[in-house]
């Protein structure tokens, strides 16, 4: 857990660049950074008003491949 | 510290360096030999109430005694008084706030060993959790599996009064926090984890930003963009959440 928790910031191209493999993050940091988007993006903000589920599924989409996961976006 | 900061901070005149460090000096002698047999009557595990008692008995009045004998015998010296008397007069009257104090010491250890405060004794849990699990399309090296299996437990009672906690901090509502568990939860799912695994992702995700606590809250509820060093101290939550964290993980090697 201690694990998932230091990860869930890491970046699926980051982590390509820095290391051989992007499976050396933790399955669960990967789930978890894409729930904390998602439900970061449902919510309003000071600077902009809360998006709606397909709106969110597009920046999830969107990122794909660079930021998350693209094989748990598309579960 | 606490000896420098009886000695220091709002005393009454300015002590001079050999007196702060003599009381530095006395406590640390008075605790370690006040510990020796602390150690040898507690042993490891929790103790009973009764171990805990008989222990306070024999520890509280060692400790008194060392600590006030020490600046009795200072005080004594100093003024050329004898000793037994300034311990008398000025310490005797003072022994049962050490055994007040030590009665308290012994009711604290025994909550917190019986998780009373909602201690890590609630944590222990059934399940195993490999964090390593590769998603279907994937293969994971069985070291990086190693590295990343780990074994806790989990139960709801931490998990509200934490919810709570991280929301006052985190200045983020339940629904939040709920939403995010609910989506960690349905990932991990479909993901193909165990029933075990994903009430661990659960719980992960109720606390993936507990290192906030060491950010400060006007940075946290900043409504404007941070600054680069404001977005620095932010950077610093998921290395604080790991360490935090480190004690509940108990790798499987």
């Amino acid at each position: 857990m201690s694990e998932l928790v230091l990860c869930h910031h890491e970046r699926w191209t980051v982590w390509v660049t820095r290391r051989a493999s992007s499976e050396d993050i933790p399955l669960g940091a990967r789930i978890l950074a894409i729930a904390d988007c998602y439900s970061t993006l449902q919510s309003d903000r000071p600077y902009r008003p809360a998006r709606t589920v397909s709106e969110s599924t597009a920046v999830l989409r969107e990122f794909a491949g660079t930021s998350f996961d693209p094989a748990l976006v598309e579960c | 510290m606490s000896a420098w900061a009886q000695s220091t901070l709002f005393a009454k005149g300015h002590n001079p360096l050999h007196r702060v460090l003599f009381s530095i000096g006395s406590l640390t002698l008075t605790v370690k030999v006040a510990s020796l047999p602390l150690a040898l009557m507690m042993g490891t595990d929790a103790a009973s109430l009764a171990t805990l008692v008989r222990t306070a008995a024999v520890v509280a009045p060692l400790y008194f005694f060392i600590n006030t004998a020490l600046v009795a015998g200072a005080i004594g010296l100093s003024t050329r008084q004898p000793v037994p008397r300034v311990w008398q007069r000025n310490f005797l009257w003072s022994a049962p706030s050490y055994l007040a104090g030590a009665a308290l010491a012994a009711f604290a250890t025994a909550a917190s060993a019986r998780g009373w405060f909602g201690g890590s004794r609630c944590w222990p849990c059934r399940s195993t959790w490999s964090s390593g699990v590769t998603t279907p399309s994937s293969g994971v090296s069985a070291k990086s599996r190693r590295r990343h299996t780990a074994r806790w437990k989990c139960s709801s009672r931490p998990s509200k009064r934490l919810r709570s906690a991280i929301e006052a901090k985190a200045g983020c509502t339940p629904e939040h926090i709920r939403s995010i568990q609910h989506y960690a939860a349905t990932l991990a799912e479909a993901s193909g984890l165990s029933d075990g695994e994903v009430q661990a992702v659960r719980m992960a995700a109720l606390l993936h930003d507990i290192g906030n606590m060491a950010v400060p809250e006007h940075i946290l509820a900043k409504p404007e963009a941070l600054t680069p060093e404001e977005f620095e101290r932010v950077k610093i939550h998921t290395r604080v959440g790991a360490e935090i964290l480190r004690d509940v993980r108990s790798p499987r090697r």
